[in-house]
């Protein structure tokens, strides 16, 4: 057998070496230039790896740098969720939860059984006060989550707020079958039956409930009031009279019902007394308020103390002008209205020592 | 796919097509665009709900409220100003009337002092500025404006209480322009004189002589030589003070003697004797039906006056019996606003008062004899308005279905409030629609893009400027600009729109205190011709009456203020009416 010979080698040629060198100096220069280019480029130009990255801010609790990453890429793709939802996220989160709405109603509008996002626009609406709103939501996530006592609760009272009394008795009454013995259940009843106009009907569930519990005094009150309601301002009397004796949060509530109940059967001369007491602890608070808002206005707490005590609110007056002396002993309009005080008050002698310290 | 390997990726894409064309770069690709937020609801009027455009810049009403803002946040630079509609020339088209405040040290001032404006009805939906005309180019630190034909000559008359006065403007006929109408300011020659804090006041007939008295809030007594200024320590921010560290001042009662001057009869008529108040909002109306005008009062932290008419000039204060003198839980209310009127069709004059941050707009229901439930959270009001700081409130029935409404001007004391509360002063105004039991449902959010502004609202009147059947709302602003809303609802409901006129004798000729009772389809509306209402403003005296889908008024009765009662025919639907007191017939109207 005989053997070919072997294909001759293509003829070399003598640039060859070079020829390879400035393709590869090309080559990375071209790498490095388009590294440059791209790495130089806005995020915008890039839109995936800026969405994640805006993402991954928001994340972070970075929302400000995330936000306008988001909004583009929301731009790009409106029913992307991931960034529908991190907007609104991040604005809840921030101090512009105002601009939270739009993108938690169009989160819900993506995934409308959505329980987070329905539960988000919910509580925002119910932070806002725009009551129908959220009781809206907040039916939908029933729905969603019909086990969620605290979210039917809830409900009861949005429903009650948004002058829907009858879905409020309803949710009332679906939790009283779960809690036939809950107090403020049954107080509530109370006060939907009244707002339905149907103060018979919330009598009866608030004299079951004062049966069952005499000292529980939010009954005893919304019983008072729907007897003045009726027309059995007598019957009010009582009661009130008992909310005055043991309840010290109540004071003024009950007192203030009390004299209308009292004028309203003509008993005028009691009716002054306890308004007059009403007033006083009105008159106290608002002084207080008014000293809170300027502590270091002695005039201001004179006044208020010298109108105390010509109001007959002897005791506070006192106190009040009592407290300006311990921080300004010489201060001629404490002692002043001290001196007219016990003019009045038939002390001849302390109305001349305060009169003398006032300089006059 | 991972973003690494995808940068790894594109990289090696880039070098291949950089080897290629031999060169990197080129144009790159254009931004993305800011994209909008997604819209709310898109704002357009829904069928089956009141709209409102602004007409402000249409109807050429330019008036800014004065910004007297200082350093010191005293308590007049958020109290902002008021509002009348006023047909001062008697050709049957509303026009308005603007109060001006001022600089606290007007001589300090540079350039002309702002004034007040009055802005004539064109009838064409504009109004020409003409203030300077009629004479009302007046300055001063104004609050508010009540108007009253208290002459009884036909032509309406005006009250503008100030920061430490009160003027009469007497519309006279005007020597330069033969048919025209100017304004004499007659305060002295009147003998009124309230060098106090004056807020709100109202015309009525409160002596039952046919003739309307003038019943003047007064709020605080401030010294601004000497002014105090309150300073949150934790935030550092001076703000607003509560009324509660200013001395009050009792309001007051002039009385109209029937000749041009009036008589100050605050002591003698009961009116001095009620604990001082802090007044801001006053409303004349026969609260119990008995035929003599009573006077609900509110005053800012204080407890509200509920006068009752004696008869003989005397008045003695029933708030604390009556239910409506404080709130359900028995403290002050910071009463704002009022808004009279027959929401639960009892036929009784049931009242609305604005109220502060935090607390609900309080809605009092007249069960008779001057007792009042207490009914805000049930009304659905109460609670929608625990998110504002109410001002301005007035009812009308923005529908036309026959049940009043209710519109509220809102914003913050505080110009700070964001520092302080972190939330703006700016809020946005409410509408509520009625159904006729008291109950409301808000509406604000369809009601136009007016109601959501932020503004810092404060006067508030209502008037079918444009006598359309649908009645309109003038909002002002504390520092800012006055903004009329024409009402744009469409709706197939029917209307009658009233005006009434007294004999000028036992009757005031405005009609205040007339009781309005229309029959239509079955239902039984009754209206009132108040005074005074809202806050530092005045409301037209016309009444739009809504009539549903009623073809035709079945009966119409008019009670007038000295208690004949009068029964009128011919009100077709559709257009206006006057109603002349004595003639039994009605005559139409623009």
């Amino acid at each position: 057998m005989s053997a070919e010979p072997p294909p001759p080698n293509p003829p070399a040629s003598r640039h060859r070496p070079w020829v390879a060198v400035l393709a590869l100096l090309v080559g990375l220069v071209a790498a490095v230039g388009a590294t440059l280019w791209y790495t130089s480029r806005p995020d915008t130009a890039r839109p995936d790896a800026a969405r994640d990255d805006a993402l991954r801010a928001a994340k972070e609790d970075r929302f400000v740098q995330a936000e306008p990453g988001l909004k583009a890429a929301l731009a790009r793709k409106p029913d992307d969720v991931e960034v529908v939802e991190a907007l609104a996220r991040g604005h809840l989160k921030g101090e512009t939860a105002n601009a939270a709405e739009p993108y938690l109603v169009r989160w819900v509008e993506l995934c409308p059984d959505d329980r987070e996002a329905r539960r988000f626009l919910h509580e925002y609406y119910r932070k806002a006060r725009k009551l129908e709103h959220a009781y809206s939501h907040g039916k939908k996530l029933l729905e969603l989550e019909p086990a969620d006592t605290r979210l039917r609760n809830n409900l009861m009272g949005q429903a009650f707020s948004v002058g829907r009394f009858d879905e409020s008795e309803a949710y009332c009454r679906e939790l009283l079958a779960t809690r036939p013995g809950d107090r403020d259940l049954r107080a509530m009843l109370a006060e939907i039956r009244r707002a339905r106009g149907d103060l018979a009907g919330a009598a009866t569930v608030l004299d079951q409930l004062i049966t069952d519990l005499p000292g529980y005094t939010p009954a005893l009150l919304s019983r008072a009031v729907i007897f003045l309601e009726s027309g059995h301002a007598e019957r009010a009397i009582p009661l009130l009279r008992d909310i005055l004796r043991t309840d010290n949060q109540r004071q003024r509530v009950a007192g203030y019902h009390l004299a209308v109940a009292l004028e309203r059967v003509g008993d005028t001369d009691e009716a002054k007394r306890v308004t007059a007491e009403v007033r006083r602890l009105q008159d106290v608070a608002n002084t207080e308020e008014a000293l809170r808002n300027q502590p270091d206005n002695l005039e201001l707490a004179a006044r208020l103390g010298d109108e105390l005590l010509t109001a007959g609110h002897t005791a506070d007056g006192l106190k009040f002008l009592g407290a300006v002396l311990a921080r300004a002993p010489d201060f001629a309009p404490a002692h002043r209205a001290l001196a007219t005080h016990y003019e009045r008050a038939g002390d001849p002698a302390r109305a001349a020592d305060h009169r003398r310290r006032a300089g006059n | 796919m991972p973003n690494a390997l995808r940068r790894v990726v594109v990289i090696a894409c880039a070098v291949c097509a950089a080897a290629l064309v031999g060169a990197c770069g080129g144009p790159p690709p254009a931004p993305a665009p800011d994209p909008p937020a997604p819209a709310p609801a898109e704002l357009k009027p829904t069928a089956g709900y009141p709209w409102f455009e602004d007409a402000t810049a249409a109807a050429k009403i330019d008036f800014t409220h004065f910004d007297s803002v200082t350093d010191r946040h005293t308590i007049l630079e958020t109290m902002g100003g008021g509002l009348a509609w006023i047909d001062y020339d008697a050709d049957g088209w509303p026009d308005l009337f603007c109060v001006q405040s001022g600089p606290l040290r007007p001589a300090g001032h540079k350039g002309p002092l702002p004034t007040h404006k009055l802005y004539r009805n064109n009838r064409d939906g504009t109004f020409t500025d003409v203030t300077a005309r009629v004479g009302l180019d007046k300055s001063g630190y104004g609050m508010g404006a009540a108007v009253g034909d208290y002459d009884n000559d036909g032509f309406d008359d005006l009250a503008v209480t100030y920061f430490g006065g009160l003027s009469i403007f007497h519309n006279v006929a005007d020597p330069a322009a033969p048919g025209g109408r100017r304004f004499a300011d007659v305060t002295a020659a009147a003998k009124v004189s309230n060098p106090h804090w004056g807020t709100s006041c109202a015309w009525g007939d409160l002596h039952g002589t046919g003739r309307l008295d003038l019943y003047v809030c007064n709020y605080v007594v401030v010294d601004l030589d000497n002014y105090k200024s309150c300073e949150n320590v934790a935030k550092k921010e001076y703000y607003i003070c509560p009324p509660t560290v200013f001395p009050r001042r009792a309001h007051a009662l002039f009385r109209n003697n029937g000749d041009g001057t009036f008589t100050d009869v605050t002591a003698e008529s009961g009116v001095g004797a009620a604990v001082p108040g802090g007044g801001l909002a006053v409303t004349v109306v026969d609260l119990d039906g008995d035929g003599k005008q009573d006077v609900y009062a509110v005053n800012d932290l204080g407890q509200a006056y509920v006068f009752k008419n004696l008869g003989g000039g005397k008045f003695t204060d029933v708030g604390a019996r009556s239910g409506a003198g404080l709130d359900m839980n028995g403290r002050f209310m910071a009463g704002m606003g009022i808004a009279v009127g027959d929401f639960d069709g009892s036929g009784r004059p049931s009242l609305v008062v604005s109220n502060y941050q935090d607390e609900p707009t309080m809605v009092f229901r007249n069960t008779g004899g001057f007792a009042f439930q207490e009914w805000s959270h049930p009304s659905g009001i109460g609670p929608a308005t625990r998110k504002t700081l109410g001002f301005g409130i007035e009812q009308f029935d923005a529908d036309l279905d026959g049940h009043l409404d209710v519109a509220a001007a809102n914003g913050h004391v505080y110009r700070n409030a964001q520092a302080i509360y972190g939330f703006p002063q700016g809020q946005q105004a409410q509408l509520f629609l009625g159904d006729g039991a008291c109950r409301f449902r808000e509406v604000s959010d369809k009601a136009g893009s007016y109601f959501r502004e932020k503004l810092i609202g404060r006067g508030l009147a209502v008037a079918d400027y444009n006598n359309d059947g649908r009645v309109d709302l003038a909002f002002g602003h504390n520092s800012g600009p006055t903004k009329l809303l024409k009402n744009a609802t469409e709706t197939a409901n029917t209307w009658v729109r009233l005006e009434l006129v007294g004999n000028g004798k036992t009757s005031n000729r405005n009609a205040v205190g007339a009781r309005i009772e229309v029959e239509a389809a079955g239902r039984k509306l009754v209206r009132f011709v108040s005074g005074g209402g809202s806050y530092l403003s005045a409301s037209d005296r016309r009444l739009v009456i809504g009539l549903g889908t009623a073809p035709a008024l079945e009966r119409l009765t008019v009670v007038w203020p000295d208690g004949t009662r009068e029964a009128f025919r011919g009100a077709a639907p559709g257009r206006g009416w006057r109603l002349a007191q004595g003639t039994g017939i009605v005559t139409a109207c623009p």
